[in-house]
């Protein structure tokens, strides 16, 4: 990326990085994962890094209705998986829309399928009987080691598994999500899509008490791929890969067409490698409430770091928010992710 | 390529800077101005370079609740023009609460009575007994050119003018206020203290059709005074340097305990200077709307995506300000109090 002579957003009270809580998977001790997901274009590659990475042990994978209706999102999800070779990895529809609302979808960035114009051969394990939280429900009982869930999409089966199966809290060591923004949105001046699109899922997922990373906007628009990176995902041996870089390819052509860099955040993906590399993402302690309401600042994530006010109005923070990441760092993971990729 | 970002609110997307759409003054042809203001301290020293800069010509000065009650606010704004030798000046005072919610002042920052650290003047300036909103309506009524406005704190005493004198609407050529921010707001972690003291003022403001410059937090962080520059106060010699000195120094006991830092922003100045200094603040052309809700009340959400706003069917029709050359400024302010007695 060139430098971009334009105004960043300005900003005085220094939010101080602080370690992270997050677990941690190793190659000896991986970490077991859940993620759920959209697929959408950055989730293809989020999705890729789960199953590559051994640091994590990727459970099973639920979809949701977001970036596309969930029929695609589902759909996507099983053909990346049999694309990736992990076909032992079970996956199972989950909520068509928000929990109160219509389904917001993001089709002009992704396109209808969700992928871009991609097509991918068909899966051939069958979907999971019983749906998304049903899945989670079992992945969970049965994991000898508590679960980190890894929503990537908006938060509707999370909220509807937290709400349903209260009793499954204390095995579930992590909720490390892609969502929200203590900065800008996207899907609006407020609000970061996924949160966007089901503010009352994400109200009870950051009151639950959970541990919660926040992988927002602040962090995953530094976590972006451009046209030399296209170029070296086209140039590596294996479908995979390949498939990445038509995904690419169709979100900078979008970029293109609206008057923007020919880059992409690979939102998605900073969570899920967040729970694989330790040092990859700098955090910082915040409060973090979801406005529910319908006003203008709906499904804003209003983040809180400051100690003077979080006192004076006897709070305290709830999670740690990612702002900071090592770009070169993260392309090289995603590259080496696809290296492993049949 | 690009290092890990210290940033801790880093940009989304980034801001392209538009055109300014604020008038300017200049000496042969100043621009009429009314202040409405709650000083304050930041406010004091915005009445100082409108009454001391040839480019404004200050018709008014009205007060509102907001750093103090009324009555406070109102005692100050006449006492800060007694300094500046502004004494024929009109003064009314305004609204003492706001639209629907009820006052909220910033005592923990100006002290209880709103201008806390300096020996001030007897109260002065020509007082208008029928208040704010009739003074701002026969000083606008009576100028043969539009007015500006540049409020300072909440905007009870402007919406409760656009309510009373719709008429007038048109005779207003620009305000220019001090308040919102599209990053972290002050008083909450959404909204900027004059915002959130009267959310329902400011968004019937917004929604007045009137143009409009938004001079937030974002630049006014950046409009910095400091021990250097209360030295320069100092050594200017005159009794107003001082008095604003003695102001500077009481201002930034609430800017040291409260954020560490070793300097105060001069908010409200920044408002006023705008209208002077066609290069001290950059702005970018968005959309605001103020949040009523009580989740994220009276944060401005400042909308300038140019494809989001066709999907919304909204207009960028406000300046908001994204950047100021903070030397510059303080050489404006401080050049302007070294000129009074």
């Amino acid at each position: 990326m060139s430098a971009d002579p334009r105004i960043g957003w300005p900003t005085f009270y220094a939010a101080k990085l602080s370690p992270r809580r997050a677990p941690v998977g190793t190659a000896a001790k991986p970490l077991p994962i859940i993620l759920d997901t959209d697929p959408g274009l950055d989730d293809a590659l989020a999705i890729a890094v789960a199953v590559a990475r051994p640091e994590l042990k990727l459970l099973g994978v639920t979809s949701v209705g977001g970036n596309a209706d969930v029929h695609h999102c589902t759909d996507n999800a099983r053909r990346l998986l049999h694309l990736y070779g992990a076909d032992d990895v079970p996956v199972a529809e989950g909520a068509a829309g928000p929990l109160s609302g219509p389904l917001e979808r993001a089709t002009e960035i992704h396109g209808e399928s969700g992928l871009g114009a991609t097509k991918l051969a068909e899966a051939t394990r069958p979907l999971e009987p019983g749906g998304a939280v049903a899945l989670m429900v079992r992945l969970i009982e049965a994991s000898p080691e508590p679960v980190a869930l890894v929503p990537v999409g908006p938060l509707t089966n999370i909220a509807m598994l937290l709400r349903g199966f209260p009793h499954l809290a204390p095995k579930i060591a992590e909720i490390c999500l892609m969502g929200g923004s203590v900065g800008e949105g996207n899907a609006t001046a407020s609000a970061e899509f996924n949160i966007y699109a089901d503010p009352v899922a994400a109200e009870i997922v950051f009151a639950s008490g959970l541990p919660i990373t926040m992988i927002g906007l602040d962090v995953t628009h530094h976590a972006t791929l451009g046209a030399d990176d296209l170029a070296t995902f086209a140039a590596l041996p294996g479908a995979s890969a390949k498939v990445a870089a038509e995904l690419l390819a169709f979100a900078f052509a979008r970029a293109k067409e609206w008057g923007q860099h020919e880059w992409m955040a690979i939102h998605d993906a900073v969570a899920v490698l967040h729970l694989a590399i330790p040092d990859l993402v700098g955090v910082a302690r915040y409060r973090v409430v979801v406005d529910g309401t319908n006003g203008p600042a709906r499904g804003r994530t209003i983040g809180d770091a400051s100690d003077y006010r979080l006192k004076r109005d006897r709070l305290e923070a709830n999670c740690d928010v990612g702002l900071t990441i090592d770009r070169e760092r993260f392309v090289q993971l995603l590259v080496d992710a696809y290296r492993t990729l049949p | 390529m690009s290092a890990p970002r210290p940033n801790p609110l880093p940009l989304s997307t980034p801001y392209p800077p538009s055109p300014r759409r604020a008038p300017v003054g200049t000496v042969p042809k100043p621009l009429p101005l009314i202040i409405d203001c709650d000083p304050g301290h930041d406010d004091a020293m915005a009445i100082a370079i409108a009454v001391a800069r040839p480019e404004l010509k200050l018709l008014g000065v009205t007060t509102v609740a907001g750093n103090a009650t009324l009555p406070r606010t109102f005692e100050n704004a006449r006492r800060v023009l007694a300094l500046l030798g502004a004494g024929d000046t009109p003064v009314a005072a305004g609204a003492a609460v706001p639209l629907v919610r009820p006052l909220f002042t910033a005592a923990y920052v100006h002290g209880e009575s709103g201008l806390e650290g300096a020996e001030m003047p007897e109260p002065g300036g020509r007082v208008h007994e029928a208040g704010a909103v009739d003074l701002i309506a026969r000083l606008v009524e009576a100028s043969p050119e539009p007015v500006v406005l540049a409020p300072l704190g909440p905007l009870t005493n402007i919406a409760l003018f656009l309510r009373a004198h719709p008429e007038l609407a048109k005779k207003i050529a620009h305000i220019s206020w001090m308040g919102g921010a599209i990053g972290e707001g002050n008083v909450t972690a959404s909204a900027e203290f004059n915002v959130y003291v009267d959310p329902e003022a400011a968004a019937e403001v917004f929604s007045s059709g009137i143009p409009i410059t938004m001079v937030g937090l974002d630049v006014t962080h950046l409009a910095r005074m400091g021990a250097a520059e209360t030295a320069r106060l100092d050594a200017a010699g005159n009794r107003a340097g001082k008095i604003f000195a003695d102001l500077l120094r009481y201002f930034l006991i609430f800017h040291r305990e409260r954020y560490e830092w070793e300097f105060c922003a001069i908010h409200d100045a920044v408002a006023v200077a705008h209208l002077i200094d066609p290069d001290l603040v950059g702005v970018v052309h968005a959309a605001v709307d103020v949040e009523l809700g009580d989740l994220a009340r009276g944060r401005t959400i400042v909308d300038w995506f140019p494809q989001r706003l066709v999907e919304r069917g909204r207009s960028a029709s406000a300046d908001v300000a994204v950047s100021i050359d903070s030397a510059r400024f303080a050489d404006l302010l401080i050049g302007a109090i070294a000129t009074f007695d």
